[in-house]
């Protein structure tokens, strides 16, 4: 662990606006301090609303902090220009939630993932080909991926795709923006498996933001929650999960309709495959 | 794609014979006919001024007595051939005189739709990419835009320009080859009043158009990479946001053709709107028959030429 870690945030606080002049604004974030490791990931959880996503756009330069300073590898990338961002965008990038929305629906899925290495790393049309058809290989998509276009994926499919865009540059950091809330419950588990699979190869940090607390117990080795733009809890997954100190923690695990069953049953899933994934 | 090009083709043959039968039939329903046309105006007006035989005479002449199908036939047997007739009316072969108006009619028509698209489309994404307060200008503009009627306009800009201003001819016209800048000063009124509320539906669909694709993940993630705004708004997001503003493009084409009838009668513009209209009016047959075949085929490949750049902008399009 170096001193100062892959991502640090501090005292975080962004504002929205009012529509009106006189209108109160909102505080989407409020003091927020976390930090991301080195290959680990930090799960942030909370209700819509609570100012999670916001965060993660914090740290992608898609709304610009009212205070507060985020730090990547020690260096502050608070208010980075558009030309400091496309260098960072070799260190961070992101998967969001709607795989329908987050491929050019009129590029080829080689375009999309080939533009930056052409752009940014001034790669040749040969090495960039080679390069993203070993990405996609990874994510399990086959070669011929790469001449079609995202109407002919499924969801889950287009997922794999989007995370593959977002390993084309060998990131460190990966925001994952609810990257399964909006896939049917079978896909869901592939795709945070592949995940998993992917931190355990590639050594990535996530920064890992979903409401639903059983799959960020899954997912991560520390968990925030937050509630309207603070955190109000934040400690390793298991102990936050399994025994919440707050309230409102409390309410989010009651919350999850299959926490009974989880209860009756040994607890051979989750968490413990978590820490051997962690340990690996 | 040939394979497409092709089917449209065929069918548009159908649509062609279609269109064309139920316009002699209905041209033939319409009280009157064409050999009064003729007597009347070789007499006066008052319709006195022949006899029962001469009428029936004329009617056999001209080929009116035939049942609608022979008659139909008659014409089609020739058409297919090339040779749409001559006006019994005027004498003058249709095929010369459809394409002496057609020349005004598709300035007007194209200049308006080029004029219309690039106001529009430039005033929506300026709207987009700006917002705030141009935005809703943009928006107020369409809505005003949308509300005035074009007859009320047209009446207004030729008050305007040509009365009181009398800076633009407020009728007629002059080809291009006998003068450019005439030809261009005879037709600034018609297109003005053809393109204004044409031009803010354009403006007010290219800029949600636009917003729509600019609120996509994907732009979102180019903006975390350090896009520039340029790249995204022009490499990125224009050519998904072509995609409802092109069906647009194709429906104000083949609108202002039917709007030119109107603007060609206010203007004095000799287009095939007014010689349509006159042939009508006359129960000129041919040369309706004319006019309706060759507006046909127009709209047929303008709809042809709208899917193929629909498929070339969306690839959903080609899969499906």
């Amino acid at each position: 662990m170096t001193a100062s870690g892959l991502l640090e945030i501090q005292d975080l606080r962004v504002e929205f606006a009012g529509r009106r002049r006189h209108d109160a604004g909102v505080l989407a974030a409020d003091g927020v301090s976390l930090r991301i490791d080195d290959a680990e990931t930090l799960g942030l959880v909370g209700e819509s609303g609570s100012g999670k996503s916001t965060i993660g756009n914090a740290v992608l330069g898609l709304v610009k902090p009212a205070a507060g300073r985020i730090l990547f590898r020690g260096q502050d990338v608070t208010h980075a220009t558009t030309r400091e961002r496309r260098r960072l965008g070799q260190h961070i990038q992101v998967v969001f939630q709607d795989p329908y929305s987050s491929l050019n629906p009129s590029r080829t899925i080689g375009q999309t993932l080939g533009e930056q290495l052409r752009l940014v790393r001034g790669l040749d049309r040969r090495t960039t080909r080679i390069h993203v058809e070993n990405v996609l290989r990874q994510v399990g998509m086959p070669a011929d991926t790469m001449s079609r276009y995202p109407a002919e994926f499924s969801g889950g499919q287009r997922q794999r795709i989007a995370i593959a865009r977002a390993l084309v540059m060998e990131p460190d950091l990966v925001i994952c923006d609810e990257p399964t809330s909006a896939l049917d419950l079978s896909v869901q588990a592939q795709i945070l498996n592949l995940l998993l699979d992917l931190q355990a190869r590639l050594g990535l940090g996530y920064l890992f933001i979903s409401h639903d607390i059983d799959v960020v117990r899954h997912m991560s080795h520390r968990v925030a929650v937050l509630l309207h733009g603070r955190v109000v809890e934040q400690g390793p997954a298991e102990g936050v999960t399994r025994h919440p100190d707050h309230e409102y923690t409390r309410t989010l695990v009651a919350a999850v309709p299959s926490v009974d069953v989880a209860a009756e049953a040994p607890p051979n899933g989750r968490a413990p495959h978590r820490n051997e994934q962690g340990e690996a | 794609m040939l394979q497409l090009i092709a089917r449209r083709l065929s069918v548009s043959v159908l649509l062609i014979l279609l269109i064309s039968f139920l316009t002699f039939v209905l041209q033939s329903l319409a009280p009157g006919d064409v050999a009064k046309t003729i007597l009347n105006s070789g007499s006066g007006q008052l319709g006195g001024g022949y006899t029962d035989e001469q009428y029936q005479e004329l009617r056999r002449a001209l080929g009116l007595d035939q049942p609608l199908l022979v008659q139909y036939w008659d014409w089609l047997s020739h058409a297919i051939r090339g040779d749409l007739g001559v006006s019994p009316v005027s004498g003058v072969d249709v095929t010369s005189a459809i394409s002496s108006r057609l020349p005004v009619t598709v300035s007007l028509v194209v200049l308006g739709t080029v004029v219309t698209a690039a106001l529009g489309i430039g005033l929506g994404m300026i709207s987009a990419v700006r917002g705030g307060r141009l935005g809703r200008v943009v928006d107020v503009f369409s809505v005003i835009g949308f509300a005035l009627p074009n007859f009320w306009l047209a009446l207004l800009l030729v008050a305007l320009f040509a009365v009181s201003l009398g800076m633009l001819p407020a009728t007629g016209y002059v080809p291009i080859d006998v003068s450019p800048a005439e030809w261009a000063r005879s037709l600034i009124l018609p297109i003005a009043t053809l393109s204004l509320s044409a031009t803010a539906s354009f403006a007010k669909q290219t800029r949600d158009s636009m917003l729509d694709t600019l609120s996509r993940d994907f732009v979102r993630m180019l903006r975390a990479n350090g896009a520039s705004e340029a790249s995204i708004v022009f490499r990125h997001g224009l050519r998904n946001a072509a995609i409802p503003v092109v069906t647009l493009v194709g429906l104000l084409f083949i609108g202002l053709f039917s709007g030119a009838v109107f603007i060609e009668s206010v203007f004095a513009l000799p287009g095939m709107g007014r010689l349509a209209v006159q042939a009508t009016e006359q129960h000129d047959l041919p040369v309706v028959q004319g006019v309706v075949v060759v507006l046909t085929l127009v709209v047929v490949v303008t709809n042809l030429a709208v899917d193929l750049v629909y498929g070339w902008l969306n690839p959903k399009v080609r899969v499906s």
